[in-house]
């Protein structure tokens, strides 16, 4: 099974948290970090070109500078090299309209950033889930 | 008396007599026949002159021909009457007999005097005026005469004498047209003419009337003034009148009083114009308007007269000018502040909003690095370092609850309204179920109203009960058994709503401050709680026009009322 992940999260602190929470589970994945939704398309389009094997999943947030999450969802989704890869969202945002908007572009699950580590040990089964289809 | 040289009216009268009669009608008969009417009919008043004078028998006008019976006849408003020299009536028109009460045969013979009033006749008028007659060939008079039955008639009269074709004086014929109700009316025109002038100069009305067809008006000494008509003309042209009118509102109030005098439509109208001052500047006037026919038939019921007062407005326009622009002023500055309050409540509220939101990231991460300390020291931690942590974590936690309430009032605010039918009792029971489902052990019972419904935004109103009785529950939770009920009374003609508990209470005193978001009344150890709720159900009754209160005592529950638009 492809163990690799895209993790998009500008916040160290909730990077940290979040892999905090995967050791938990010892869920150790290959995880590549990007710092926003346009970093994210850069490293996928970059994949694609040197036929590089892409991510099993993405995880992302939604509010980021430059590109946000919303719009690098959109993206992934109408390139047809990466529209299979699914998508998670994590973020802090509970706003029904980006809820609503994030699982009519595609998105695979729609998280809620936890504040607890086992609350984000929690997530983990769900990924693993996704990152297996 | 003599006659003077030159023609006089009665000469004048006789020879109208002659020439009609020489020009009848009805051309065959013989000129000679025609010229012996003639003479008949002057024969007529010879002979009846000079028979009265004789002392004969009294001939009537049925001796005398058709023709000239039907054209006095005719003169209905005119009595005819003869006389001699001496005034003894010699000949009665019909019309005269109508308007006096004698008949011929009653009055023929008897002298004139007899029509005159007491004081006439004391001051010698019954004759005067036939002497004038003489002198002047005609007399003018009006006068009262007396009736048989003793009534006294206002009449205009003519009298002149009577000559014969050598010049010498006969008698006397005296035209009597009644005038009484004429002047009657007169004289109510008058007085009624007096107290408009008296009211006009007391309340500074002016008063005038425009005659179509003389083009002229005829105003009042005030109207005079208020038009800027010089001083007290009493009449002018009409042109001259508008002259007197600002030029820009000269357009209107000619189409105004055309308008007026148009058939077909009300005659009554009012205008309010400016009349141009010598000195410049305008004087305001308001005038009224009214419409008089005097010939509907003439000109299809064009009117040929307007009457209408005028009012000078200058002052009263300008004190309701200064009235309005003080209260456009105001009103432009409550707007104005209105929309800075406004603005001002939406930066507040997105500040508020943005501000929950933005401390809810670093909130999380307090609690959950917190926890990350505990999981990674991996049980290494003494009682106390652990009980500093936890303190920390339950503090973060309650402040993401304060923060997720204020999220909620904000929420509330800034939603539009809805307006659905709300059935209050199924929300009601909702909560109940709710709240029986979260802690199943405990002995409440809840009594709730069937069938009370009202119209409002459902989500919010299901918020604001959900609230009330979560705090009734709540502040229930000491007592063993507790009661709450929810149902509809009255507060004014409006109906109140209302959840009523069996629990703690609350202090009168301070039942003021219920509402006040974040405002408690009890400890967090008593009765834990931000304080948020009841701001919550106060924040969405208001917004629904309505008004929220509280009854209660320590110890002896409480009932919370609301309303709905009820309130501005």
């Amino acid at each position: 099974m492809n163990e690799n992940l895209l993790f998009v999260e500008d916040d160290a602190e909730d990077v940290q948290l979040t892999l905090m929470g995967f050791g938990l589970q010892k869920f150790e994945p290959q995880v590549v970090v990007a710092k926003d939704g346009k970093e994210a398309l850069e490293l996928l389009l970059a994949a694609c070109a040197a036929a590089s094997p892409l991510p099993a999943a993405i995880l992302t947030d939604i509010k980021m500078p430059r590109m946000d999450g919303l719009e690098l969802l959109r993206q992934i989704k109408s390139d047809l090299r990466l529209r299979e890869i699914p998508v998670a969202i994590l973020t802090s945002s509970d706003h029904e309209a980006d809820r609503n908007e994030a699982l009519r572009l595609g998105a695979a699950l729609y998280l809620m950033k936890p504040s607890s580590l086992d609350a984000y040990a929690g997530i983990v089964p769900r990924l693993r889930e996704l990152m297996r289809a | 008396m003599e006659a003077p040289p030159k023609r006089s009216r009665a000469g004048r009268i006789r020879s109208w007599f002659s020439s009609r009669f020489s020009r009848l009608p009805n051309g065959p008969a013989p000129q000679s026949e025609v010229q012996s009417t003639n003479r008949r009919a002057r024969g007529w008043f010879s002979s009846r002159l000079s028979d009265r004078s004789k002392g004969g028998h009294h001939r009537t006008f049925r001796g005398v021909p058709d023709f000239f019976r039907l054209a006095v006849e005719s003169l209905n408003e005119y009595a005819l009457i003869t006389m001699d020299k001496d005034r003894v009536i010699s000949s009665w028109s019909g019309p005269a007999a109508k308007m006096f009460g004698y008949t011929e045969a009653e009055i023929i013979g008897q002298n004139i005097t007899l029509l005159f009033t007491p004081e006439d006749i004391a001051k010698g008028i019954d004759k005067q005026e036939f002497v004038e007659a003489l002198k002047k060939g005609r007399q003018d008079d009006e006068r009262w005469h007396v009736c048989k039955d003793g009534r006294r008639l206002w009449c205009y009269g003519l009298s002149f004498p009577l000559k014969d074709d050598n010049d010498e004086v006969r008698g006397f014929v005296k035209l009597i047209r009644d005038d009484t109700v004429r002047k009657k009316k007169d004289e109510m025109l008058r007085d009624s003419e007096e107290r408009l002038r008296l009211a006009g100069d007391s309340t500074g009305l002016g008063t005038w009337d425009y005659d179509v067809s003389k083009k002229t008006m005829t105003v009042s000494k005030r109207a005079a003034e208020l038009f800027n008509l010089g001083n007290d003309p009493k009449s002018v042209a009409f042109d001259r009148f508008l002259e007197a009118i600002h030029p820009e509102d000269r357009p209107i109030v000619g189409e105004k009083i055309n308008r007026c005098l148009a058939p077909d439509v009300p005659y009554d109208d009012d205008m309010e114009f400016r009349v141009a001052m010598p000195a410049g500047g305008v004087r305001w006037v308001l005038a009224k308007a009214r419409a008089f026919v005097d010939d509907p038939d003439r000109k299809k019921g064009q009117a040929d007269r307007l009457i209408g007062t005028v009012f000078d407005v200058t002052e009263r326009r300008r004190k309701k000018l200064e009235a309005e622009e003080v209260k456009e002023e105001l009103e432009t500055k409550v707007k104005d502040r209105t929309s800075r309050l406004t603005e001002v409540n939406k930066e507040l509220e997105t500040f508020a909003y943005s501000a929950s939101h933005d401390l809810r990231a670093p909130l999380r991460k307090i609690a959950a690095f917190s926890d990350a300390v505990i999981k990674s020291a991996g049980g290494k931690l003494n009682t106390e370092e652990q009980s500093y942590l936890d303190t920390i974590r339950q503090a973060a936690a309650k402040m993401q609850s304060l923060i997720d309430d204020q999220l909620k009032l904000a929420r509330v605010t800034r939603k539009p309204l809805a307006q659905d039918d709300c059935d209050l009792s199924k929300i009601a029971r909702e909560a109940a179920e709710e709240l029986r489902k979260g802690d199943p052990e405990r002995k409440v019972e809840f009594v709730i109203a069937d069938g009370v419904v009202t119209r409002g935004d459902r989500e919010l109103l299901a918020i604001a009960l959900g609230n009330l009785f979560a705090n009734a529950w709540k502040f229930t939770g000491k007592h063993p058994t507790a009661r709450i009920e929810f149902g509809e009374t009255r507060s004014g003609d409006a109906p109140a709503y209302f959840v009523r508990d069996d629990g703690a209470g609350f202090d009168m005193e301070f039942a003021h401050k219920l509402f006040g978001t974040f405002q408690r009344l009890h400890s967090e150890e008593e009765f834990p709680g931000t304080g948020v709720g009841l701001g919550l159900v106060e924040r969405i009754i208001r917004r629904h026009h309505g008004r929220a209160w509280a009854e209660g005592g320590v110890e002896k529950g409480a009932t919370f009322f609301f309303t709905l638009n009820t309130e501005a």
